[in-house]
């Protein structure tokens, strides 16, 4: 699992690729976050497009990522939803939890119309 | 009927699932099955295999996990089985209930289900094997 990060004004953008499906690895993806609260980023989007695998382990480190980031007074956003990952979402009802979108630039741009409004 | 039969059995280390994800992939594209349906394969024999690991073998590596691929003309069957005492399918919890939703996890089953045409289990004092079918299409193979 490759994490690039980026900062895109106030926001943090994960880009994941690789498989997310527990372990050692999907770890990271959650250490990472929790290193961006600690430095006060607490607007993040999670971008999927390169996740070729993703399964319920893979889901169960999203949600402990969302939990931290709302705890921290937060918002994650996730991005980049494939139809295989939109599926998971759909299966589980992840979907209500979750706010997807389809590209990085429309979830960064939510948190730009959010903060306007 | 034709048959093609790939056998793994690895360590109960969930820091092999991926290991264990490409050997199903790579069995499945032997099989020449469709790709748009082999990742879905993928990932649902990744949750009986993460299950096998974690809930059956209770994550000792000393414990296997045996994998079979077995690839008919008109389905894929992968085999699970663990070295555990087994569970009760039906005292799991819904992972759907409102109280649920936010639980990291609990949702392996599910999903299993949701991508599979069939799922089975079977209980013995040996362990526990998840049987895991997905039919074929005859649009969808080239053999």
């Amino acid at each position: 699992m490759q994490i690039k990060e980026e900062i895109r004004g106030n926001v943090a953008v994960l880009f994941l690729k690789g498989n997310l499906m527990g372990g050692p690895e999907g770890m990271k993806v959650h250490e990472k976050i929790k290193s961006l609260l600690t430095d006060k980023l607490k607007n993040i989007v999670i971008d999927l497009s390169k996740v070729k695998w993703m399964n319920s382990s893979g889901l169960g480190i999203l949600m402990a990522c969302l939990t931290s980031v709302q705890k921290a007074g937060g918002n994650l956003k996730i991005s980049g939803t494939t139809d295989k990952i939109k599926n998971l979402f759909m299966i589980t009802k992840l979907i209500t939890i979750f706010e997807t979108y389809e590209n990085v630039d429309r979830a960064v741009a939510r948190f730009q119309t959010d903060q306007t409004n | 009927m034709h048959k093609k039969i790939h056998k793994l059995a690895m360590p109960s280390r969930i820091d092999k699932i991926e290991k264990a994800a490409f050997f199903v992939e790579k069995a499945l594209k032997n099989l020449k099955y469709d790709p748009d349906d082999r990742d879905n394969v993928v990932i649902a024999a990744t949750e009986a295999i993460t299950n096998a690991i974690i809930h059956g073998n209770k994550n000792d590596p000393n414990k296997k996990v045996q994998i079979t691929v077995e690839g008919r003309n008109d389905r894929i069957v992968i085999h699970v089985k663990d070295e555990g005492k087994g569970f009760k399918p039906n005292k799991l919890q819904n992972p759907l209930s409102p109280e649920n939703l936010m639980r990291e996890n609990g949702r392996g089953i599910l999903i299993l289900k949701s991508l599979m045409d069939h799922v089975s289990f079977d209980f013995s004092p040996t362990g526990t094997e998840i049987i895991i079918t997905k039919f074929i299409s005859e649009s969808k193979t080239d053999e």
